[in-house]
C-alpha cells in the first residue's frame, strides 16, 4: 500500500459512514467520508493517493454515476462498490466501469478491509506505471525529429548500415544519434529500449 | 264489571271491618287521596286497592283511606290541621306502608310525614313523570313515572273527526287542570285546526261556549276539574263531564279513561286502573317484606284507547275509524240487565234461573273479552317491544336498579334476575366492551344526556350477540335520576356489518401483501443499513480493544451506536410485520406525521431506486388522529407507490413526489401529489372502483381499499388532477376531540 493512502467513503447513510469511517481507522488507514456524490466531488483531490468505497443506490448522483464522473475526470481512484442487492447486471457494469469489487451489504471486515486493501494495491501499482509511463514520454519528447526516425529503425531491429542506407546518411552519423537515443532515454541496451517505448505506444517503423 | 268488582269491594271491606282491630301480625296500609271522598277519579283506585292489596291478605291487613280535601280547604293552615288530626289519629297504631294517590297527597307527605307516620314508606301512584320530577323524593317514597301525553288522545279524537277544524281544550283552574291544559295547547296540530282554550272560565260560561260550537270542533278535557275560574269546587271530571256534556254542541274527548261512560266520547290513555295496579304492586312487594331498596318498579302501563258506544253513535263516528284495539263500553246497554230485573220482579223460578244462565254466560263472556282486552292492551307495549326485538328500561341512577320489560332476547334471558344493578347488568356484557359502555353511561351522566352504546353479551353454548342501547338522562335540577331508552338486538345487522368489515380487512390485507412484495427489495436494503453500521461498528470495536491505550470513550460512543442501530432494524422489521401480519384492527390514537415519515423510511430504498426525490412537507401542529396506524400507513403506502409508479417514465428531475400534511379545523388533510401523466378525466370517477386499473399488472384493488379505508375512518378519499402535471390524492382525517397533541 502506498503510504499515506486515503480511503474515500461516500455513503448517504450516516450510521454506515460512521461504522465505516471506525473500522477504517482502526485498521489504521487513513478515511474521509461524504455524504453523497456531489460532496466528494467538490473535494476530490486527483493526486492525492487512496481509493473510494462507494454506496450504490444514492439520492441525486448514483454510484454508477459517480464512477462515470471519476473516469471522465481522469481521476484514477480505485472504486469499491457497496450495494443494498448484488444483482448481476449491477455488478457487471461496475465491474467493467472498472471497479474492483462490489460489496453487498451488509459487509464487515472480512469483506471490506481486503477489497480496500487490493484497491489500494492496485492504485499504488498503478500509479508507479502511470509514473514510469509519465518517465518514457519525458524522454521521447526530448528526441529530435531524426533521433526519434532513428529509433524506430533501432526498435525495428535494424543494424546501423541498414538504417543509414534507409536515410541516406553515413553509418557514423546513425551511429552518433542511436547514441544519443540511448543516452536521451536512460536505457543501456536494446532490448530495454523496446520495453520502454512499447508502453509509450511507440511502434517500430 | 264495575258491578263485581263494587260487589268484591263491599266484601272486602266486610272483611276487613270484622277482622279484629288488634291482631299481632296485622299489617296496616293508609290511602291518602288530596281530594274529598266523592272525588270520581278515585273510585278505581280504591277499587284496586282493595282487591290487590286488601284482599289477597284476609284478615291480615288493616285498609285505612283519608282524603285531605285539598280543593274546598286550600292553604297551609288547614293542612296543618289536617296533619294534627292524622298525627293524633294514628298516633296508637302501627302504619307500615302510605298511597299517595295523586299530587296534593305527595306534597303533603313530603311536609309531613316524619310528624304524622315517621319512617313509614310511600308509595306514590299516578303521577307523571314529569310531575315527579318536581319534587325532590327521598328514597322510600316510591314511584312509577307515568308518561301521558295528550297527544295520543288529540290524535284519536282527530282521527275520529277527519273533518275538525277546531280544537277545544277545556279544563278547570287546579295545578293538575293547569298543567294539562298547557300540554293540550303544546300539542302540535294540523295546520287546519286552530286551537281555542276554554280553561280557566266560570263553569257557566264553558257551559254556553260549548253550547254554540261549530260541527266542525272537538273538546278535550283533562284534569281533575275540582274548580272552575269562579272558584266554585265540583266533585271532579267525571262528574263535570256530564253535566257539560248535556249541553256541548262538539264531542268531548277526556285525558282520563274515567271520563267514558260519563259523557266523553273516547280517551287514549293510561288506565286509571293500571296505574292504580302499577302502585299496587309496589305496595304488596313492600308489604311482603322487601326492603325499599330492592323493590322492583313494575314497568308502565301503555294507554290503551278505550271509546263510549253510545257516545259514538251520537256523534255518528264511524266505529271502524276507532284505532285498532279500542275497548268499546257500553255496546249493547243493560239488555240482559233489564231482563233481569224483570225476571226478578215477577219472580218467575224458570225465568230466573233462564236468566241468570244466561246472564252468567254473558257476563262470563264479557268479563272474559274485557280482561282479554285489557291484558292485551297492557301487553301492547310488551308485545310491541318483543315483536320489534327491542327490550325497554330504566335504570334509576340513585338506587341503581334496572328495571326492563320481559323479553325473549338474549340480554333479556341474560339478566334473568329482574331486578339488576349496573354493576350487575355490565357484569353480563362482553369483557372487551365493558370499558366502551362505561364511558357511554359516563358521557350520558356527564354530557348532553344521550347514551348510545353497541356492546357483546355472551350467549348460551359460545354463542354472542351483540345489542345496541340508547337512551336519555332524565334530570331533576340538574342531578341525573334515571337513565331510560331500549336496547335492541343486532346481531344481525352487526354480523353483516362484521362481515363485510372482515371481507375488507381480507382485501386490505391482501392489497397489503402485494405492496410489500413489490417492496420488499428496497426493505432489505433499508434493513442492511443498520446491520452493515452495526458489523463495522462491533469490528471496530473489537480492533480498537486489542490496542494500546483503549480508547473508552470511542468504545462507549460506537456501543451507543450499536444499540441505536439495532433499534432501528427492529422497528423496520416490526414495521414490516404489522402490515404483513392479518391483524385485527385497532383504533387508536395516531399522529399522522409520524405514520408519514414511517412508510417514507419503509420505502426509502425504493425512492432511491426509482430515483424520486421526496418533497415532505409536515404540519407542525398535526393533531392526534383516532384511527388504524397500520392501515393508514397502507393508504400511505399505496398512494406513494402510485404515484412512484406515475412518474416511472419522466426524466429524474421530473421525478418528484409531493406528500404534505396541513392541520385544519376539520382535522389533518393528508395529500400525496405526483408529476405523472395525470389521470385521464374520464377514469376519474371510476379510479376508487373495485378492479379498476390502469396498469399492466394490477389488481385494480389499491385505491378502492384505501378509499374503503379512509371511509372507515369517517373520511373521503379524492383524487384530483393538478394544474401543473400529475395528480393529488388527498383525504382529511378528523381530529380527536379534546386530545392534545
Amino acid at each position: 500500500m502506498t503510504e499515506g493512502a486515503c480511503v474515500f467513503v461516500v455513503d448517504d447513510e450516516p450510521a454506515v459512514r460512521k461504522g465505516l469511517d471506525r473500522l477504517l481507522r482502526a485498521a489504521q488507514l487513513e478515511v474521509k467520508v461524504f455524504a453523497s456524490a456531489q460532496e466528494f466531488l467538490l473535494a476530490l483531490d486527483h493526486e492525492h493517493p487512496g481509493c473510494v468505497i462507494l454506496d450504490y443506490q444514492m439520492p441525486g448522483l448514483n454510484g454508477l454515476e459517480l464512477q462515470e464522473v471519476l473516469a471522465a475526470r481522469g481521476a484514477h481512484l480505485q472504486i469499491v462498490f457497496l450495494t443494498g442487492h448484488g444483482d448481476i447486471p449491477r455488478t457487471v457494469r461496475a465491474m467493467q466501469g472498472g471497479a474492483v469489487d462490489f460489496l453487498v451489504k451488509p459487509a464487515g471486515r472480512e469483506q471490506i478491509l481486503p477489497a480496500v486493501g487490493r484497491a489500494l494495491e492496485r492504485e499504488a501499482l498503478q500509479r508507479a506505471q502511470r509514473a514510469q509511463l509519465d518517465d518514457v514520454r519525458a524522454r521521447l519528447a526530448q528526441l529530435s525529429p531524426r533521433e526519434r526516425e532513428v529509433m524506430g529503425h533501432v526498435i525495428a531491429g535494424r543494424l546501423n548500415k541498414q538504417i543509414a542506407d534507409i536515410l541516406g546518411t553515413a553509418e557514423k552519423t546513425v551511429k552518433i544519434q542511436r547514441a544519443a537515443v540511448m543516452q536521451k532515454m536512460g536505457v543501456r541496451s536494446v532490448a530495454e529500449l523496446v520495453r520502454q517505448t512499447e508502453k509509450a505506444g511507440v511502434l517500430p517503423t | 264489571m264495575v258491578r263485581r268488582m263494587a260487589a268484591a269491594c263491599f266484601l272486602g271491606s266486610l272483611i276487613a271491618a270484622c277482622t279484629p282491630a288488634v291482631h299481632a301480625q296485622a299489617k296496616a296500609v293508609v290511602a291518602i287521596f288530596g281530594e274529598d271522598a266523592r272525588t270520581a277519579a278515585y273510585v278505581p283506585f280504591d277499587r284496586v286497592f282493595q282487591k290487590s292489596i286488601v284482599e289477597p291478605r284476609a284478615g291480615k291487613l288493616q285498609y285505612y283511606q283519608e282524603y285531605l280535601d285539598n280543593a274546598r280547604f286550600p292553604g297551609p293552615e288547614p293542612e296543618r290541621a289536617t296533619a294534627e288530626y292524622l298525627r293524633t289519629r294514628y298516633a296508637g297504631k302501627q302504619v307500615d306502608l302510605l298511597l299517595a294517590v295523586d299530587p296534593a297527597a305527595l306534597q303533603f307527605l313530603l311536609k309531613y310525614r316524619a310528624t304524622t307516620f315517621p319512617g313509614v314508606p310511600v308509595v306514590v301512584v299516578g303521577l307523571r313523570t314529569a310531575t315527579l320530577a318536581r319534587f325532590q323524593l327521598p328514597d322510600d317514597f316510591l314511584a312509577v313515572g307515568l308518561d301521558r301525553d295528550p297527544i295520543l288522545t288529540i290524535g284519536m279524537a282527530l282521527r275520529l273527526r277527519p273533518n275538525a277544524r277546531e280544537l277545544v281544550g277545556m279544563t278547570g283552574t287546579t295545578d293538575l287542570d293547569k298543567r294539562w291544559a298547557a300540554a293540550i295547547q303544546a300539542t302540535p296540530l294540523p295546520p287546519n285546526v286552530r286551537f281555542r282554550s276554554l280553561t280557566g272560565l266560570p263553569i257557566s260560561t264553558i257551559e254556553r261556549e260549548l253550547a254554540s260550537l261549530g260541527p266542525d270542533a272537538i273538546v278535550v278535557t283533562g284534569g281533575s276539574f275540582r274548580r272552575d275560574g269562579a272558584g266554585q269546587a265540583f266533585a271532579g271530571a267525571p262528574d263535570i263531564l256530564e253535566r257539560l256534556n248535556a249541553v256541548t254542541t262538539a264531542p268531548i274527548f277526556t285525558l282520563y279513561d274515567t271520563g267514558i261512560g260519563k259523557g266523553a266520547v273516547a280517551s287514549f290513555s293510561i288506565s286509571q286502573e293500571a296505574i292504580a295496579g302499577l302502585g299496587a304492586d309496589i305496595a304488596n312487594q313492600l308489604l311482603d317484606g322487601t326492603p325499599v331498596a330492592k323493590v322492583v318498579r313494575p314497568a308502565p302501563p301503555a294507554p290503551v284507547p278505550v271509546a263510549d258506544w253510545r257516545e259514538l253513535r251520537r256523534w255518528g263516528i264511524d266505529e271502524a275509524l276507532l284505532p285498532r284495539g279500542t275497548d268499546v263500553r257500553f255496546r249493547e246497554p243493560g239488555f240482559w240487565e233489564q231482563y233481569r230485573y224483570h225476571a226478578i220482579a215477577v219472580g218467575a223460578l224458570v225465568l230466573l234461573e233462564t236468566a241468570l244462565v244466561a246472564g252468567l254466560m254473558v257476563q262470563r263472556r264479557q268479563r272474559r273479552k274485557v280482561e282479554e282486552e285489557l291484558r292485551q292492551s297492557e301487553q301492547t307495549m310488551q308485545l310491541a317491544a318483543n315483536a320489534a326485538q327491542i327490550v325497554l328500561w330504566n335504570w334509576d341512577i340513585e338506587r341503581d336498579v334496572i328495571w326492563r320489560s320481559e323479553s325473549a332476547l338474549e340480554i333479556g334471558r341474560a339478566l334473568a334476575q329482574p331486578e339488576q344493578s349496573l354493576a350487575g347488568l355490565i357484569g353480563i356484557i362482553h369483557p372487551e366492551d365493558r370499558e366502551s359502555f362505561h364511558r357511554a353511561v359516563d358521557r350520558a351522566l356527564q354530557g348532553d344526556g344521550i347514551f348510545e352504546s353497541e356492546y357483546r353479551v355472551p350467549g348460551a353454548e359460545g354463542a354472542e350477540r351483540w345489542f345496541t342501547s340508547r337512551g336519555r338522562v332524565e334530570r331533576v335540577g340538574g342531578v341525573p335520576r334515571r337513565l331510560r331508552g331500549v336496547t335492541l338486538d343486532v346481531t344481525r345487522r352487526k354480523a353483516a356489518e362484521l362481515d363485510a368489515q372482515h371481507r375488507r380487512n381480507e382485501l386490505a390485507h391482501l392489497s397489503r401483501v402485494t405492496m410489500l412484495g413489490e417492496l420488499s427489495g428496497s426493505v432489505a436494503h433499508e434493513l442492511n443499513q443498520p446491520l452493515m453500521s452495526i458489523l463495522s461498528n462491533a469490528q471496530a470495536a473489537r480492533m480498537f480493544i486489542g490496542r494500546e491505550p483503549v480508547d473508552l470513550g470511542e468504545i462507549g460512543e460506537i456501543l451507543d451506536d450499536i444499540i441505536s442501530d439495532d433499534k432501528r432494524a427492529g422497528e423496520i422489521i416490526w414495521s414490516m410485520r404489522r402490515m404483513l401480519k392479518k391483524e385485527e384492527v385497532t383504533h387508536g390514537l395516531v399522529q399522522v406525521n409520524e405514520v408519514v415519515q414511517e412508510v417514507l423510511r419503509l420505502m426509502r430504498g425504493d425512492l432511491v431506486n426509482r430515483g424520486v426525490s421526496v418533497d415532505l412537507a409536515l404540519a407542525a401542529d398535526a393533531p392526534l388522529i383516532r384511527g388504524d396506524r397500520m392501515q393508514l400507513q397502507q393508504v400511505l403506502l399505496n398512494l406513494i407507490l402510485n404515484a412512484c409508479d406515475a412518474m416511472a417514465s419522466n426524466p429524474k428531475e421530473e421525478r418528484i413526489l409531493a406528500v404534505a400534511t396541513d392541520s385544519g379545523e376539520r382535522g389533518v388533510r393528508v395529500s400525496v401529489a405526483d408529476r405523472g401523466e395525470g389521470i385521464p378525466p374520464a377514469s376519474l370517477e371510476g379510479i376508487f372502483t373495485p378492479f379498476f386499473t390502469t396498469k399492466k399488472n394490477g389488481l385494480g384493488l389499491g385505491l378502492s381499499v384505501c378509499s374503503s379505508i379512509i371511509a372507515s375512518h369517517g373520511g373521503e378519499l379524492r383524487a384530483a388532477n393538478n394544474a401543473g402535471r400529475g395528480a393529488t390524492f388527498t383525504f382529511v382525517l378528523k381530529a380527536e376531540a379534546a386530545v392534545f397533541a
